[in-house]
C-alpha cells in the first residue's frame, strides 16, 4: 500500500515492465542542441561579438533584397515597407478632408444662387399618389356623368392616369428648366 | 427620420429668407409659423447640417474637418450674424454630437443658430449642378429612404461607395 502511494506521489505514471515506453532522453531531443542549430548559434555568437561581420552581413542581405526588387521597382511597384497604409497615418488625421475645399462654392456663384427663388419639396411618393388620385377621380366623374360606358372605366382609369402623370412630369421638367422664374 | 411636411415647408421658407439675408421677412415667417413649427424646424436643420458635414467630408467628419467646414461656412455670401466658432460648436456638439441645442446655446440662439448655420452650409456646399433647394430635397429624400432601410444594408452601401470611388480614381 505504501508503495502504491509512493508511486502516486512520485508522479511517475509510466508503466513499468516490458511494455513500458523507452525512456526519453530529453537533452538529446532538444532541437536547439542539434548540430544544425549549433551552426546557427555560432553565427549568432559571431554577429554578437564581431561588429564588422555584422555590418558586412547586413550589407550583403540588403544587396540581395535590392537586387530582388530592382526589376519590380522599375515597373512602378513599391516595396512592401513603402506601400501606402490603408488608413490615414496619425499625422494626417489632423488634416481636413481635401474634398471639403473642392465642395466650397465661389462667393460670386453663391451671390447668384441667393437671387434665385426657391422651390418646394414634393416627395416622390406623394406625387405618385396625387396623380393617381386625380386620375381615379376624373374617371369616376366621367362614369357617373355617363360620358363613358361603365365597362370602359378600367381603360379610362389607366388613360387618364397616364395623361395626368405626363402633364405633371412635363410641368416639373419645365419648372426645372426655367428655375429662375417665380413659382407663383 | 420621417420628414414632417408642414414643418418642412416652414423651414424651407425660413431658410430661403435667411439665405437672402431678409431678416424682417424671416422674423415675419417665424411669427406666422408659430412656436410649434419653429421647434419642429430645429430637428430638420440639425439633420440637414449633419448630412452636409458628412457629405462634404466624405467620411464621418473629424474635428479638423468640422473646423474647416465651419470656417468656410462662416464666410458664406449670406452675411448672416453667425461665427465660425458657433458653427463649429453647433456641428460638433449638437448636429453630430449628443447634446441639445438649448444645452449649448443661450435661449436667443436656439432657433437662429440652427437656421443660420444650415443656410450657410447649404449655400456654401451645395453640389455644383444643384440649387440649394434641390440639395435640400436630396437630403429629405435620403433621410426618408434611410428611415425605411435596414442598417444591414450599410456594409453593402459602403462597399458600393468604395468600388465606385476606386473606379472614378481609375478613370
Amino acid at each position: 500500500m505504501r508503495e502504491l502511494h509512493s508511486w502516486h506521489e512520485r508522479g511517475d505514471h509510466a508503466r513499468h515492465g516490458r511494455d513500458a515506453p523507452a525512456p526519453v532522453d530529453n537533452a538529446a531531443a532538444r532541437v536547439h542542441d542539434s548540430p544544425k542549430h549549433a551552426a546557427h548559434d555560432a553565427l549568432k555568437r559571431k554577429m554578437a561579438s564581431d561588429p564588422e561581420a555584422r555590418k558586412a552581413e547586413v550589407l550583403r542581405y540588403r544587396t540581395l533584397v535590392d537586387a530582388a526588387y530592382e526589376p519590380k521597382h522599375a515597373a512602378g511597384h513599391l516595396k512592401p515597407q513603402e506601400k501606402q497604409p490603408e488608413h490615414a497615418p496619425p499625422e494626417a488625421r489632423d488634416k481636413p478632408a481635401s474634398k471639403i475645399a473642392a465642395r466650397e462654392d465661389r462667393l460670386e456663384s453663391q451671390q447668384e444662387e441667393r437671387r434665385k427663388p426657391q422651390r418646394s419639396w414634393m416627395p416622390r411618393a406623394d406625387m405618385v399618389q396625387a396623380v393617381s388620385n386625380i386620375g381615379m377621380l376624373a374617371t369616376a366623374l366621367a362614369v357617373a356623368l355617363g360620358d363613358v360606358p361603365a365597362k370602359w372605366d378600367a381603360v379610362a382609369a389607366s388613360g387618364v392616369t397616364a395623361v395626368v402623370s405626363n402633364i405633371a412630369w412635363a410641368n416639373r421638367r419645365w419648372k426645372e428648366k426655367h428655375g429662375d422664374r417665380s413659382e407663383g | 427620420m420621417a420628414i414632417d411636411r408642414k414643418a418642412e415647408q416652414a423651414t424651407r421658407t425660413m431658410l430661403g429668407h435667411a439665405m437672402r439675408n431678409e431678416l424682417d421677412d424671416l422674423a415675419e415667417a417665424m411669427r406666422t409659423a408659430g412656436n410649434d413649427a419653429l421647434l419642429r424646424a430645429i430637428p430638420l436643420c440639425l439633420l440637414a447640417s449633419a448630412y452636409i458635414a458628412i457629405d462634404v467630408s466624405d467620411r464621418w467628419p473629424t474635428d479638423a474637418d468640422l473646423h474647416d467646414i465651419a470656417k468656410r461656412a462662416a464666410r458664406s455670401a449670406t452675411e448672416l450674424d453667425i461665427s465660425e466658432e458657433e458653427i463649429y460648436e453647433y456641428l460638433s456638439r449638437v448636429a453630430l454630437g449628443a447634446e441639445k441645442v438649448d444645452d449649448v446655446f443661450s435661449a436667443e440662439g436656439i432657433v437662429p443658430i440652427p437656421l443660420y448655420a444650415t443656410a450657410n452650409l447649404l449655400l456654401t456646399f451645395r453640389p455644383r449642378d444643384k440649387h440649394w433647394w434641390e440639395y435640400l430635397n436630396q437630403i429629405w429624400d435620403a433621410a426618408e429612404t434611410a428611415e425605411h432601410t435596414s442598417l444591414t444594408v450599410l456594409p453593402a452601401l459602403m462597399l458600393r461607395a468604395r468600388r465606385e470611388s476606386a473606379a472614378q480614381e481609375g478613370e
